[in-house]
């Protein structure tokens, strides 16, 4: 059973032992009292870590907050000095990309992006009071780690709750029934955005409507559904 | 418009590329009006327009004024189409300047009101006194395309359903009677303008659209958003139910060929005779269902005095 909570709510950590509790997302630490408050309206989840145990409120929305690590799909708006500027959101603050993110990335070997590309990356620096940045490999391993343009394909926007369930969520249904009827590429970003390529602009548009219909119903539904639009669209111009 | 809406070059082409082979985003064919769905609250006038997911709300009201000296005669009509955040962030607040902003309620102006669409002589209560000076405010909710189909829909639907309160005039004196003690009377409403929005998609370059042999435009009915984003032409018909055009605007864009305009202003008929009808429908049915209830009413109270 998960509790629902709403804004203001005080979160009551294990306040008997002297465990560590790390807050996540829509939790705020109130800095005079030290109380665990959600910010937001949302499930509750609790889950135990090496140091003691995090919570976090599981809430929906359509705003992307950029936090370092996550995974993104960016469009290229523009080109600065040494980066790029990145839109992960409509109407949203840009940010950036330096041309030094790229694997193999010197000065004499720069990146090859236009205006208008779409960009897979992941969020390496999100302060509150500052742009934020992204990087198109793994800062870890300086390697090339499946980032960098998408070419071709098409972009569904979904809510951050669906991203974040089709990326996390390995028992999710919704992949696994498009595989089974035909072949894509998929690229998911926590900002609300899933890029999806098939070889034929038909399967493409069928996976789209796919992706979308299913945001609104439950997962059981997934596999009739999935059906009957991809039977509706392929069938649609002959 | 839309500064602020970032559409990906990959998004762009894959559109296109549907719309070559005959598929939009929203599996609508190219010449399928979406499913306008009319809801009339519960004063008269006051209308709300759904198409997919744009959401238009047209309110009518009215207030006794005096006439311009030029036309003695004639009561007051203005229509306020002003645009807002909340159907989209990519309108501004209070800027009403900008060249969308113009386009739609230019676009009102002349299929509304300038067609005479209401028949303003009768507004006039004295004449050079007083008359009924008659507002209709749109306010759009939703913005995903097509905003001026539907609120053209709307400030007709609202002009159909309003009443305005009944006068005796005796001299000089004139009596407003209150809606509760005599019933309110309908509007003179000449023609039911109906506006269809083309957008033009050029599948191939400008070359080819102008010196190029075959014609291979494509043309599709009441685009969504992004469709509208990505048109490379627009064309609005306003057209009523007696097969006469009110008005026609294809303000630049894509060169387009004459009898492919044509062809459009046909099909738009077929759309424009099918929403007048359902317009005409709702408004009928609202009436009916009120009526219903005052039925009820009245013989309840009647029995107990």
């Amino acid at each position: 059973m998960s509790q629902l909570l709403l804004p203001g709510d005080l979160i009551k950590g294990n306040e008997t032992s002297d465990e560590e509790i790390s807050a996540g997302p829509g939790v705020y630490c109130d800095p005079v009292t030290q109380e665990l408050v959600a910010t937001h309206a949302g499930i509750e989840v609790v889950t135990e870590t090496k140091k003691g145990h995090a919570v976090y409120v599981n809430y929906n929305s359509r705003r992307y907050i950029p936090a370092v690590g996550d995974l993104v799909v960016g469009v290229i708006t523009g080109s600065f000095g040494d980066s790029y500027r990145v839109s992960l959101s409509n109407f949203s603050n840009p940010v950036s990309l330096s041309f030094m993110a790229f694997p193999n990335a010197s000065k004499k070997n720069r990146p090859t992006l236009k205006v208008g590309d779409l960009c897979y990356a992941r969020v390496c620096s999100a302060y509150k009071e500052l742009e934020a940045e992204i990087e198109c490999m793994d800062s870890t391993k300086g390697q090339d780690a499946g980032f960098g343009l998408l070419d071709g394909g098409m972009i569904v926007e979904t809510t951050l709750a669906y991203a974040r369930e089709l990326l996390f969520n390995e028992s999710y249904p919704l992949l696994n029934i498009l595989g089974k009827l035909v072949e894509f590429e998929v690229a998911i970003g926590v900002n609300g955005i899933v890029w999806i390529k098939t070889d034929e602009v038909k399967t493409t548009l069928a996976c789209y409507r796919a992706i979308l219909a299913c945001q609104d119903i439950p997962p059981n539904q997934f596999d009739k559904t999935i059906k009957q639009i991809f039977n509706d669209t392929l069938k649609s111009s002959d | 418009m839309a500064k602020g809406i970032e559409i990906s070059t990959s998004e762009s082409k894959f559109i296109l590329e549907a719309l070559k082979q005959k598929q939009r985003l929203d599996g609508r064919t190219f010449d399928q009006f979406r499913d306008v769905d009319i809801k009339l609250g519960e004063a008269f006038g006051d209308v709300t327009v759904t198409m997919g997911k744009t959401k238009v709300h047209c309110r009518v009201s009215c207030e006794i004024a005096q006439p311009y000296e030029d036309r003695p005669f004639e009561g007051l009509f203005h229509i306020t189409t002003e645009t807002t955040p909340m159907a989209g962030a990519q309108f501004e607040n209070g800027n009403n300047t900008g060249e969308e902003e113009v386009l739609i309620s230019r676009m009102i102006e002349k299929s509304v009101r300038r067609s005479g669409a209401l028949d303003v002589e009768g507004l006039c209560i004295v004449a050079g006194s007083k008359c009924w000076s008659l507002r209709a405010d749109v306010h759009f909710l939703d913005c995903d395309g097509g905003l001026i189909d539907a609120s053209c829909i709307a400030v007709m639907t609202a002009l159909l359903h309003f009443r305005k309160p009944d006068v005796t005039v005796l001299g000089e004196k004139i009596t407003v009677h209150p809606v509760d003690e005599r019933e309110p009377v309908p509007l003179g409403v000449l023609h039911v303008p109906v506006c269809v929005t083309f957008s033009y998609f050029n599948p191939d370059d400008t070359e080819e659209n102008i010196k190029g042999e075959q014609n291979s435009e494509i043309a599709i009915i009441d685009a969504t958003l992004k469709e509208e984003l990505l048109r490379d032409g627009v064309l609005t018909v306003t057209l009523n139910k007696n097969r006469e055009v009110v008005q026609v605007s294809k303000a630049g864009g894509l060169p387009m060929d004459a009898l492919s305009l044509i062809d459009c202003c046909h099909k738009a008929y077929g759309i424009v005779e099918r929403i007048t009808d359902q317009i005409h429908r709702t408004v009928k049915e609202d009436i009916a269902s009120r009526n219903q209830y005052a039925h009820i009413l009245s013989s309840e109270n009647s029995r107990q005095n």
